[in-house]
């Protein structure tokens, strides 16, 4: 029904403006449940149509993770963009299942317009045909996108890694590598990893001494699978799995942990906004970002368009950095940012000395076969 | 005097009445989960990729090499396909039955749209897989009507690329049936805890006066008024290691090391029994409201000691309520995903993780769907055993 009176606004609040909103109300009332974002924007829609008869009202449905990540972009995309432009930001959330736009694709019936995608969706869902592929010529030159954030079928929004954390008030002089991750002599104690096996083999590989560059070359081959869980294996009896991205700090803090990997931003949010004794370990971190995409036959294109080259705006995305502690991916931004804020971002030069560029598209196309061996070797 | 006859007959009236359930479950249950089941041998997105392609390799009788109409409905297809960006899912398909297949589907479909007009030959000159007649043959299988590949996989088997014959898996890549034995048994473990602590409960409830009863029933009820998750995770704050019940039997000095309550099989039956406790509970709990207490009281005054008038006269009277909260809590365990996922360790990974990584993950809707049909199998198995079991209980009964 929702659903119905979406599409169906326009016309309804033209035709009998005040019928609609009755009748909205009536659900509100019969629901007796808190209005959700979505119908209380549909009403203010409403009422914006009665006022301004003249007026056409566009709105775009734009899905993100929810969360702390989606107040920080609805301050700095979603409302300034419905202020310089009109069009009206309807939010949905979901937690990354690829199935939900697969369905709208396929039933040819596109509700979403922009959504927030992680790299391993997009190595999918790009392939699969899920999304628009994407005309550069009305969002901003690919030139001006850091490496891997320009992609044909979505834009790169924010610069997420994998990094190590720890609690300095544990480790007086702390690990400063990966290496020290897996060197319980010299740093004893449990380890928490995320239970995927995305990254983990590849710093398990690099603690051996893989070389960066060589790890997916080596990860393509079975001897260096077996080598990967090799290392994994020498730290297994002292690792604890985390499944959301909130526990990693819950860990750490609860000293449930010594060292932990975790998302950059969620580490760098607990020391500045919580002010934990948490310290980041920059080296070999896994670089990876969210990308903006527009799921295959949406409809409002205009719009969806003009809102993803307004949040590629340098100034517009330096502002996200001040919310959330993530890097921008347009090059110029990082320069509109207050250098104490840079520091607690991945992409600061300082934290660029040797990064390990994540290949969605090697999990794409292996992801499969290595998470069955994974989830045996964790049961084993 | 003659009374006219009934316009319906008792049956037919009951099944009137009983018209718009049946009908909403057909509508909106048994329709799309059919539909959805029906993935799990047939996959109907390569044929509308692919349709000519997939014609004119079911038209060919697999033997030698394909004739070039095969050959130019494979250009034509994939070059439309790959305008569309949906040649990989072709290449991926093809993958599972050949990894050589994947590369070669998207070489040949990256040169179909850049050139189409092809020659046959400049087709099997792209790829030595065009020219390698097994290959053709692994590539109409998996254009086959129907496949029992899924169903295979899911039961951690598959058909040998050369022979065709039925084999295990490598045993690192056999997954689904340790999964669902895991399954099945951390659900028995939790019905039997809940069972053990809901019915000596249900027999102290039924005891109370209306007040107290009621009392007691809010207090069963009280975790159905928050969400599986916040529970979940208030499970996490009291267990961990410097969690509020360690913390307390250490400072009481009962323990001296923090005992291992979580992110373990411990902390996952903990979580689920806590969760599923209401829905074994109060199947019972109606039961023996029904239950008069005047024949327990008859076979003692008949000479039954009280542990003999319980297990002759009551339990038996009571166990209808027993199988049904049984019934119910292991089948909702069966499809437990995020408790395990919190509080379990690493080996507690249950089968239903595996229907969403296919779902949401791989996008592989057809393996997602075999998963999915093994538990729903394994689920109407129990649900038979179940209804066979009854009647002989209600006899017992009479």
């Amino acid at each position: 029904m929702l659903w119905l009176l979406r599409k169906s606004d326009r016309q309804v609040s033209a035709l009998c403006g005040d019928l609609s909103l009755n009748f909205m109300e009536l659900i509100q009332h019969q629901k007796g449940f808190k209005v959700s974002r979505k119908l209380s924007v549909s009403a203010t829609i409403s009422l914006s149509l009665l006022t301004a008869t003249a007026a056409v009202a566009n709105e775009i449905t734009i899905t993100s993770w929810g969360g702390t990540y989606q107040d920080g972009q609805r301050v700095t995309y979603f409302e300034p963009f419905t202020a310089k432009t009109g069009t009206k930001v309807v939010e949905e959330t979901y937690s990354g299942e690829l199935a939900k736009i697969k369905a709208q694709v396929d039933s040819g019936d596109v509700t979403w317009d922009v959504v927030d995608v992680d790299s391993n969706m997009i190595a999918t869902g790009c392939d699969e045909g899920l999304f628009e592929t994407l005309d550069y010529s009305r969002i901003l030159d690919r030139s001006k996108f850091i490496d891997g954030a320009a992609t044909d079928c979505a834009v790169g929004t924010i610069v997420v890694t994998t990094v190590t954390a720890y609690d300095k008030t544990v480790f007086a002089e702390g690990p400063k590598t990966v290496n020290d991750f897996f060197d319980l002599q010299k740093f004893p104690g449990k380890r928490g990893l995320w239970k995927r096996p995305y990254v983990n083999l590849e710093w398990a590989l690099i603690a051996d001494g893989v070389a960066i560059g060589d790890v997916y070359k080596q990860l393509s081959t079975p001897e260096g699978v077996d080598r990967a869980f090799a290392k994994l294996d020498t730290i297994k009896d002292q690792l604890v799995w985390w499944e959301a991205g909130a526990q990693p700090a819950q860990l750490l803090a609860d000293k449930e942990v010594a060292i932990t990997s975790a998302w950059s931003g969620r580490i760098q949010t607990a020391i500045s906004k919580e002010n934990k004794p948490f310290a980041v370990v920059w080296d070999a971190q896994a670089l990876d970002f969210n990308f903006w995409a527009i799921p295959r036959g949406a409809k409002k294109l205009d719009d969806s368009y003009a809102f993803i080259a307004f949040a590629s705006d340098a100034s517009v995305m330096s502002k996200q950095s001040l919310v959330s502690a993530y890097g921008p991916t347009n090059k110029d931004a990082l320069a509109l940012i207050a250098p104490d804020v840079v520091e607690t971002l991945p992409t600061a030069e300082s934290h660029m000395t040797n990064p390990l560029v994540y290949d969605a598209k090697f999990w794409g196309q292996n992801g499969e076969e290595l998470t069955k061996r994974f989830n045996n070797w964790l049961a084993k | 005097m003659a009374t006219p006859a009934p316009f319906l007959s008792a049956r037919g009236k009951l099944v009137l009445l009983a018209l718009p359930m049946l009908l909403f479950m057909l509508l909106f249950f048994f329709i799309p989960v059919g539909s959805l089941l029906v993935r799990a041998v047939q996959d109907p997105e390569l044929g509308a990729i692919a349709p000519n392609l997939q014609r004119e390799l079911r038209a060919w009788d697999g033997q030698g090499t394909p004739p070039d109409s095969v050959v130019l409905a494979l250009r034509d297809d994939l070059a439309a396909a790959q305008k569309d960006r949906r040649a990989a899912i072709v290449a991926k398909r093809a993958a599972e039955a050949d990894p050589k297949l994947r590369p070669a589907i998207m070489d040949a479909a990256k040169a179909s749209l850049a050139d189409p007009q092809l020659s046959v030959q400049a087709v099997l000159n792209l790829d030595p897989v065009w020219r390698d007649a097994a290959c053709w043959t692994r590539l109409r299988d998996v254009f086959a009507p129907f496949t029992d590949r899924y169903l295979l996989s899911a039961l951690d088997l598959k058909r040998d690329r050369d022979t065709q014959e039925i084999v295990k898996v490598a045993p690192d890549q056999a997954i689904f049936l340790a999964t669902l034995q895991r399954t099945l048994g951390v659900s028995l473990a939790v019905t039997l805890i809940c069972l053990l602590l809901a019915y000596p409960l249900a027999y102290v409830v039924v005891r109370q006066g209306p007040v107290m009863q009621a009392l007691m029933l809010t207090f069963v009820m009280l975790p159905f008024w928050t969400s599986i998750l916040v529970r979940s995770a208030a499970w996490l704050v009291l267990l961990q290691t410097h969690g509020v019940v360690n913390e307390t039997l250490m400072s009481l000095s009962i323990i001296s090391e923090p005992l291992k309550l979580v992110y373990s099989r411990s902390g996952t039956i903990l979580a689920m029994v806590h969760i599923q406790l209401p829905f074994t509970f109060l199947p019972i709990y109606s039961v023996m409201k029904s239950v008069p207490d005047s024949y327990v009281r008859a076979a003692q005054s008949l000479g039954a000691k009280p542990f003999y008038a319980f297990r002759r006269i009551y339990l038996p009277q009571t166990l209808p309520g027993v199988a049904a909260g049984c019934l119910l809590t292991f089948i909702l365990c069966l499809g437990y995903y995020i408790t395990p996922a919190l509080l379990g360790g690493p080996a507690d990974q249950l089968l239903s993780y595996y229907v969403a990584y296919y779902l949401n993950q791989e996008v592989n809707w057809s393996m997602a769907s075999a998963v999915a049909l093994m538990l729903l199998v394994v689920t109407l198995v129990i649900y038979t055993i179940y209804a066979r079991f009854v009647p002989v209980l209600r006899q017992v009964e009479g």
